[in-house]
């Protein structure tokens, strides 16, 4: 009697493990694999290869917008998206204006294009092949003003705060009907939904999206209506595409520990069923 | 009740800006859509006065927790401290090193907002791996399914699943493509005539929900 209560003990124990143990091995298994890489094939993936083409495919002297929808929160798993797009489009012959709908999308940008240096690396000039035109606070009423009228939303561009109008590279452009390709890396909202809107819907873009994870699932009803074309869903698709742009950097670096946590985490949840299946047919016995 | 407290006259001006916003995606008259985008010039206004009282509203709320010593009111010490700290270092005075651009402001984005929102999110993935050990348990065929279902995710997202067997991508995609896309598509449909309905019924002042709470 005694030895089947402890035998249902080990059971029942197994779906009441301790938050800190598991929190404990969490941590490790993130940290371990980051000190001794597995250097794991990474596979790549449908959306991935989607995303590289229609980037690949821009023709020359396209004007694409490249909107940095994201916080410091989502830098871990959007900033290689963001980077590895940035470094693509600046190896393509199209003008690139760099904006923001997240306050600290703005300044991510300026990050990456300090970190892509495109002067000296690409050969690009600001003003003439890139402008970064600032953040944008009124989110999806500011894409629609931008839509309107790029000067009456973004008056000054963000890098130099001189007035919009006088780079070479704005020659020509009022508003949405002037531009081929939209790209927003983004978080939430305002996000792809609101550019589908306001944007895609009205004007008709090429629409672009680098998402996380988690938001993925909210852009399929847009990939499948044709009103996204391409997209990269989370850390995934963002090594994928590192690779297939032939600069494999952070989101190459972050798949070790993706696979170590996930496998984890599918460990306790095992172990969870394991437990609970066996008491329960305990209980079902008794 | 003084006449301009009447709860008709806010439901009377949402009603006739809607209907400003409204037309021109039916009908194109020029002079109709250059003033419904004067008003989206308005927003902007309206939204940085909304900040402004934002701010003074925190001020108010958090400098009477300090000022009465109340439960965690150092906390509220902490958020004022950081919250007009922060103002300071944004004015844009680049003479005495104030504003966005120079060192002390880029140091904070980039050693302190940067790591401590990303270390907020990050967090997280301690949390779902602990809720996720609670909560997938196959009790119904409805959790059985949802617990294949994200296992074959959660595997054709991780290099290692791939490595074990090929086959959870397509396995993925399907799953992507078909019963996502599906429940996605249903959840944006009903979402959209929900907005819909609400905006009709805000637009002839049945909703008012906006307005100090809804009552009269």
């Amino acid at each position: 009697m005694a030895e089947a209560s402890s035998e249902k003990g080990i059971w029942v124990k197994l779906q009441q493990i301790d938050r800190r143990v598991i929190y404990l091995l969490m941590w490790i298994v993130v940290i371990w694999p980051l000190i001794n890489p597995l250097n794991l094939p990474v596979g790549l993936g449908r959306q991935s290869k989607e995303y590289f083409d229609w980037v690949e495919d821009i023709p020359p002297g396209s004007k694409v917008v490249l909107s940095y929808d994201l916080s410091f929160s989502g830098l871990p798993e959007l900033g290689p998206m963001a980077v590895t797009t940035l470094h693509h489009l600046l190896s393509k012959d199209v003008k690139i204006y760099i904006c923001a709908y997240w306050n600290a999308g703005a300044d991510i940008a300026s990050d990456n294009i300090e970190l892509l240096n495109p002067e000296e690396e690409y050969g690009k000039v600001y003003g003439v092949d890139y402008i970064h035109i600032g953040y944008n606070p009124r989110s999806e009423v500011g894409m629609s003003q931008f839509a309107a009228d790029v000067y009456n939303a973004f008056p000054n561009d963000y890098l130099y705060n001189a007035p919009l109008d006088t780079y070479e590279i704005m020659e020509g452009v009022n508003g949405a009907e002037d531009f081929d390709v939209l790209i927003s890396i983004e978080s939430g909202t305002p996000g792809a939904s609101e550019w589908v809107r306001q944007w895609i819907e009205p004007y008709g873009i090429s629409f672009l999206v680098g998402a996380l994870g988690v938001s993925v699932p909210g852009i399929a009803p847009y990939y499948n209506a044709g009103q996204v074309k391409a997209f990269l869903a989370g850390l995934r698709s963002a090594a994928e595409y590192e690779m297939l742009t032939g600069r494999a950097s952070d989101a190459m670096a972050q798949q070790d520990p993706l696979s170590t946590t996930h496998l984890l985490v599918l460990f306790f949840v095992i172990l969870g069923n394991i437990g609970y299946f066996y008491t329960r047919g305990k209980v079902g016995r008794s | 009740m003084a006449w301009y407290r009447r709860i008709e006259i806010p439901i009377i001006l949402t009603a006739v800006f809607c209907v400003i916003q409204l037309v021109p995606y039916f009908v194109v008259v020029p002079t109709w859509e250059t003033y419904a985008e004067e008003f989206v010039d308005w927003d902007s206004v309206m939204e940085t006065f909304a900040l402004f009282i934002g701010f003074i509203t925190l001020m108010m709320l958090h400098g009477r927790i300090v000022s009465r010593r109340s439960k965690g009111w150092h906390w509220s010490a902490w958020v004022l401290i950081t919250m007009i700290g922060y103002t300071i270092i944004g004015i844009p005075i680049r003479s005495i090193g104030l504003g966005r651009g120079t060192e002390l402001f880029e140091d904070i984005r980039m050693f302190v907002m940067t790591p401590l929102s990303a270390a907020m999110y990050a967090s997280l993935g301690f949390w779902i791996a602990s809720a996720a050990y609670r909560a997938f348990r196959a009790r119904t065929l409805e959790a059985a399914v949802l617990l294949v279902s994200g296992t074959i995710v959660m595997l054709a997202n991780a290099p290692i699943g791939t490595s074990i067997w090929g086959g959870f991508v397509p396995l993925k995609d399907w799953i992507f493509d078909v019963p996502n896309m599906a429940t996605m598509r249903a959840i944006t449909i009903g979402a959209a005539l929900g907005a819909l309905a609400l905006g009709v019924r805000t637009l002839m002042g049945r909703e008012r929900g906006y307005l100090r709470g809804g009552g009269e």
